[in-house]
């Protein structure tokens, strides 16, 4: 990459001036602002920094971290967005002091950019799995049951959102904007066919199930958004949906056990390539499927409060 | 000292930050210079290290997860205190 160098130096000075506009800040709402565009620098920091996977799923996330934001912020603040923070200069202190160490700590650190010793996976991963995707190989192959306690890790999060709203998930709507709905009835099926492709590209460039959820669960979003009412799926399939992604992880996992060897060893059954792409899927539609109800639930919990 | 405000909202954006400047270490870490992303391909003869890509993704998604829940936590606190303030 040509200006690697500038880019990271550009990206850290850039970073550093957002964080400090951010802790600084009284306004929410330019709170929520800088967050975004850290993201952004985020991603474009893992781009640098070669991980093309990880930098697809921080854009797509943030997106839906933002809107919970936001839809947090319209609940809990009356009138006026502003905190008056009184400034307590021992913690300004105390966070110099935790950065001094950890500076110190990093001196022994390998050097940046040095050749790293985790050479296996790269090696055997296309004899092994026959995926070229490392990074979907290891996340569904040589890390499943990582993987798959992860996606369950999630739907524990959306369902105890579901508890907080005290079972109710549905999104009040208003009176819908002519404009809104039609650049979503023209975009949004060009992004959910993007979508699709993200997800069944997984395993040879990158992309997968995580990135491709997410960016399912932005798509509904924006149709409750412009409050197209046909479109709305109800809780309890959404719930069924997300309970059936990991329970098919696990179930794609048992076939191992069926067949006499070691739990998730999808060798025996399908190969490996087959079982990393159904793991794929599965996640895929387990991660959007909570990503809706954690929208649902915090829809319903802010309209509650008001 | 975003984590030690007392606005609540500003805690859980800290919460948030602090998350990824973590990522950003991790990731950071996995990178070898004059190498490609870790796709394999036939061109390519050394490659950045996948093994944190896999971990910081699944940690990207259960972030998001804790955090909304902490959102929807952070409003019914809300409602609960201005129910005590009017009372």
């Amino acid at each position: 990459m040509m200006f690697e160098t500038e880019l990271l130096i550009f990206i850290f000075i850039s970073v550093a001036l957002i964080v400090i506009a951010m802790i600084r800040s009284n306004n929410i709402l330019i709170i929520t602002l800088l967050s975004s565009t850290f993201s952004l620098f985020t991603m474009v920091l893992y781009l640098v920094l070669d991980a093309p996977d990880v930098a697809m799923t921080e854009s797509s996330i943030s997106i839906l971290a933002i809107i919970f934001a936001i839809y947090a912020i319209k609940a809990i603040y009356p009138v006026t967005y502003i905190f008056h923070d009184p400034f307590k200069p021992i913690l300004f202190i105390l966070s110099l002091v935790l950065a001094a160490i950890l500076i110190y700590a990093a001196q022994d650190l390998p050097e940046f950019g040095a050749p790293k010793f985790n050479q296996y996976y790269l090696r055997n991963s296309e004899s092994d799995t026959g995926v070229i995707s490392v990074v979907a190989a290891v996340l569904a192959s040589y890390r499943g049951y990582d993987t798959m306690l992860e996606t369950l890790v999630i739907l524990v999060g959306g369902l105890s959102i579901l508890l907080i709203s005290d079972g109710q998930a549905k999104v009040s709507y208003d009176k819908q904007d002519k404009l809104v709905a039609l650049m979503s009835r023209f975009m949004l099926p060009i992004i959910l066919l993007f979508a699709l492709y993200i997800q069944s590209h997984g395993e040879i460039s990158p992309g997968g199930g995580f990135q491709a959820g997410s960016i399912i669960a932005a798509i509904f979003i924006g149709l409750a958004m412009a409050c197209e009412e046909y479109v709305l799926i109800s809780k309890n399939k959404l719930k069924v949906l997300a309970v059936t992604g990991v329970g098919l992880y696990f179930l794609v996992g048992l076939t191992g056990l069926i067949a006499g060897v070691e739990f998730l060893n999808y060798n025996i059954f399908f190969g490996q390539a087959i079982g990393i792409m159904l793991v794929e899927y599965v996640v895929g539609m387990a991660v959007a499927s909570t990503m809706i109800l954690i929208y649902l639930g915090i829809s319903d919990v802010a309209s509650k409060s008001l | 000292m975003a984590l030690a405000s007392q606005d609540l909202m500003k805690k859980i954006f800290g919460l948030g930050l602090f998350q990824s400047s973590v990522l950003w270490f991790f990731i950071g870490l996995g990178k070898v210079a004059g190498a490609v992303p870790p796709i394999l391909s036939s061109q390519a003869v050394s490659y950045s290290n996948p093994l944190p890509h896999v971990l910081m993704l699944t940690a990207i998604v259960v972030g998001i997860a804790t955090l909304s829940l902490g959102f929807a936590l952070v409003i019914r606190i809300q409602n609960a205190a201005q129910l005590c303030i009017n009372s």
